[in-house]
């Protein structure tokens, strides 16, 4: 068996000979955004090039049409090596958090190291996790993935992600929670028999405005986030609302602190119920813990980044900033 | 995390998807491989590495 170094070597040759159909594939699916749930030509194009090189390939996988999971053997025994990858857009704005470049990574790291496994004890699988931004009914595919038991037998897992500005390695992420909340009234002409309805837009925009005020009473120390749209207001202005929906989620470094921010919300949305008389019902959805962190998984990453000659900012400083996004975006 | 732009701009925006297609979003997809595949290497190749992976998510684990 070639040494560490020399093999770290092979591995960055193959990504090279990888690149330009890697590249291609990142532009396909970035000029191709599907939302999550719905990532059918996206999963469609990493698979058939996990296959390509080898790769025996469950899709779909964990019962979901878009998630995968490919696996290329080395010799008998040793790790059992996870890499994840991501393929849904955003509503609107495209692959606006990056899911192109994270799915096409994790496919040519995967690839690149499948070249290598002959000699090597081990397996490395590249798994699918569709939905990360929770859309659709795929929304926490990974925490479904580890409920299924899919990681039991995995000895370590990474994935990339793109960001603005200098790279890092290590930060600090917070656990988030979703919230949906439905209210319903009753229908009557806006104009002439208002007084027969009841409004479920006031129910949404009295939820959103309490909860606006609730902010202030937030743990600071516990970096409370509270974060929502309203999504279904009515169809017509000549007709009172029968429904109006809202999304909200809710972050915090303190997963303690979840239940009660997602506590704050529901009550927000029961009084404004009882003020408007519609009634109300609400989901709360599984939710991602915060992350912890590995200073030797880190420590591995610093050293390839400078093997690579790549920069990033100094962790120290990383590690004492306030924690800004979640564990992934999903709400 | 990898870095693909110095441009101001936001994450989860219009800006950042256009930014994935440029030269910077190749750019990070090669180190983003490349760093994925080299640290599989050191983790095939050193179980003292994994063992200590694995220690410290047991030890911080909720």
């Amino acid at each position: 068996m070639a040494d560490t170094d020399s093999l770290k070597k092979s591995v960055q040759m193959e990504v090279d000979a990888l690149m330009p159909q890697l590249k291609k594939l990142k532009d396909e699916i970035g000029e191709n955004p599907e939302l999550g749930s719905e990532e059918h030509k996206s999963s469609k194009l990493l698979v058939e090039e996990l296959r390509r090189h080898g790769f025996k390939v469950e899709h779909p996988f964990c019962e979901m049409g878009t998630a995968f999971k490919a696996v290329y053997k080395g010799k008998r025994g040793g790790p059992v090596i996870a890499i994840l990858c991501e393929y849904d857009a955003l509503p609107g704005v495209g692959h606006g958090c990056g899911h192109n470049i994270i799915g096409t990574a994790g496919v040519g790291a995967g690839i690149a190291v499948s070249k290598l496994m002959k000699d090597l004890p081990g397996e490395v699988w590249v798994v699918g996790t569709p939905a990360e931004e929770g859309h659709g009914p795929y929304g926490g595919a990974k925490v479904r993935m580890v409920n299924a038991g899919v990681f039991k037998d995995v000895d370590v897992s990474y994935m990339i992600h793109p960001m603005t500005g200098a790279s890092i390695v290590t930060g600090n992420f917070l656990a988030v929670s979703g919230v949906e909340i439905v209210f319903k009234g009753k229908t009557a002409h806006a104009a002439a028999d208002a007084h027969n309805g009841l409004n479920a837009l006031n129910a949404a925009v009295l939820t959103y405005m309490a909860i606006h005020a609730n902010r202030q009473q937030l743990r600071r120390d516990a970096n409370a986030v509270v974060h929502g749209i309203i999504t279904e207001g009515g169809l017509a202005s000549n007709i009172i609302p029968d429904r109006a929906a809202l999304r909200f989620g809710v972050r915090s470094s303190d997963i303690s602190y979840v239940p009660t921010l997602v506590e704050m919300v529901v009550n927000s949305a029961r009084g404004a119920a009882i003020a408007t008389g519609c009634t109300m019902e609400h989901t709360v959805s599984t939710g991602l813990k915060s992350n912890l962190h590995n200073k030797k998984l880190e420590s591995l990453y610093i050293q390839v980044f400078d093997e690579l000659g790549h920069e990033y900012r100094d962790p120290a400083e990383v590690a004492v900033m306030p924690p800004g996004g979640a564990q992934t975006s999903r709400t | 995390m990898v870095g693909i732009t110095q441009e101001e701009m936001t994450m989860h925006s219009r800006e950042f998807a256009a930014a994935t297609m440029t030269p910077g979003g190749d750019k990070g997809l090669e180190i983003g491989a490349k760093a994925m595949a080299m640290v599989t290497v050191e983790i095939l190749t050193r179980p003292e590495a994994l063992a200590e992976i694995k220690k410290e998510f047991e030890e911080r684990r909720l």
